[in-house]
């Protein structure tokens, strides 16, 4: 066959050239899209291992008792109602803030529709910088690149790729992603940058000066016109002062622990223009 | 069943169904600590394949599975393809002398080449999107490497009696 025809050095000349040809027509074009939405949809065939993963939960659950199932629900019930009055008091705050924000003249933007989706990998194997996850909801159900995720304790990433029914999302502590944040104690506005280490994310735009402290709340400052404003973020753990360098070292806990969860919401902005997006970066980080 | 005939020839099929079981392997969810543990399965089943059935198995099949891989992982592609042709390169390399290597010795083949494989995914994601470089993730590299005589004792199996798993 071609292996004796060619020595297998030109054989992976040949091949390198042509990943080459790959990995810069995918890098740079969107002339591989069409591959990528028959990719999201081979695979799930390939995902039966996930779905016997996630029965197995329900299926001990069968066994369970129905004295404790009737608890469950009696919490549940209960949680449901406390949020329910929150929710009442939220949109009294919420109207207030709208009317205090047009007085001011700002803009703001109310957080529109939400999709659940649920996590369907991880992808963080063999490499701490590859942190994303794959969702199952695609752009058939609306999903843009750019898109911001949340979960319910918080920020976790924007879509980076938007499949047919599967979306990869890049989470906030990659490398490549920076997101606005503000600080709720004293509005202090700064950039968040990933570390390449889950669930941890730094600041290192912050001047010597800067008043912040360990446990330090952060929150989406909206900057930058992909979040909404007030997404937990994380708290600060750890910031170091040395003086022989320009800005202080902080580290932040991000509040999502990707971890623990098994279902992300997808955030669709009123006022935001879903066009746009597929960009890498949340803002430029002008180093 | 026609392979039945030419024992020195692999099945095919049993090329097929170890590949396409170690891509569904890949997709299992694991929580992250553990994740950066588990070895590249499908890696493994390419290393084997080059390692016994060059023939069969290229340098140009193992970057079709690479491929194949990108495709299903919506990651950039040609990062998985690039790199299992190189494994493949390697393996095709020792290829006639590594099959009578000593297992140690393969398990440090295999090692090697699954870190260098972890190590070109990470550059060519740093000319794709800019990362900077930090810590390699070894750890499943080493795993792979201590998996490779369980691994190499079932696909043997699989390979040598293709009446066991072949329908």
């Amino acid at each position: 066959m071609s292996r004796t025809l060619i020595s297998p050095f030109y054989q992976f000349c040949l091949l390198l050239v042509l990943s080459a040809a790959l990995l810069i027509l995918d890098n740079k074009t969107e002339l591989f899209q069409p591959v990528k939405t028959i990719g999201s949809v081979i695979r799930q065939p390939f995902e039966l291992g996930v779905k016997i993963q996630s029965e197995i939960p329900a299926f001990a659950e069968l066994f369970q008792d129905r004295m404790s199932m009737q608890q469950q629900i009696r919490n549940l019930e209960t949680e449901n109602m406390a949020l329910r009055v929150q929710i009442q008091q939220y949109e009294a705050i919420k109207q207030e803030n709208e009317r205090l924000s047009r007085l001011l003249s700002t803009a703001v933007r109310n957080p529109g529709e939400l999709l659940l989706a649920n996590i369907v990998k991880a992808q963080g194997q063999g490499d701490p910088y590859n942190q994303q996850i794959l969702i199952d909801q695609g752009f058939e159900s609306g999903v843009y690149a750019g898109q911001p995720v949340v979960s319910d304790n918080g920020v976790i990433g924007q879509v980076t790729e938007a499949g047919f029914q599967r979306s990869s999302v890049t989470l906030i502590s990659h490398i490549t992603q920076g997101l606005p944040v503000q600080l709720v104690r004293n509005g202090l506005l700064t950039v968040a940058v990933g570390t390449g280490i889950l669930g941890q994310i730094r600041l290192p735009y912050l001047e010597l000066e800067a008043d912040i402290r360990v446990g330090d709340e952060l929150i989406t400052s909206g900057m930058g016109d992909r979040f909404v404003a007030g997404f937990p973020v994380g708290t600060v753990t750890e910031v170091l002062k040395d003086t022989t360098r320009p800005f202080l070292q902080v580290s932040v806990e991000t509040a999502a622990n990707v971890r623990y969860i098994k279902n992300v919401l997808l955030l669709w902005t009123s006022e935001l223009d879903q066009s746009e997006g597929g960009e890498q970066e949340e803002s430029g980080d002008g180093e | 069943m026609a392979n039945d005939q030419v024992p020195v020839k692999r099945s095919e099929l049993a090329i097929m169904v170890t590949v396409l079981v170690s891509v569904l392997l890949s997709m299992l969810n694991y929580h992250p600590p553990l994740q950066a543990m588990i070895p590249n399965w499908v890696l493994l089943v390419v290393i084997y394949w080059c390692l016994v059935a060059p023939d069969q198995f290229s340098m140009f099949t193992a970057w079709g599975v690479g491929l194949f891989l990108d495709i299903l992982d919506l990651t950039i592609l040609g990062q998985h393809a690039l790199s299992f042709a190189f494994a493949a390169l390697i393996v095709c390399s020792f290829s006639p002398r590594a099959q009578h290597y000593s297992l140690w010795l393969q398990c440090l083949l295999v090692m090697a080449l699954s870190i260098l494989v972890i190590g070109i995914e990470l550059w060519i994601n740093r000319l794709a999107f800019g990362y900077e470089f930090s810590a390699l993730n070894w750890q499943s590299g080493v795993v792979a490497g201590l998996t490779w005589p369980v691994i190499r004792v079932i696909l043997d199996r699989l390979s040598r009696s293709p009446d066991s798993r072949s329908e």
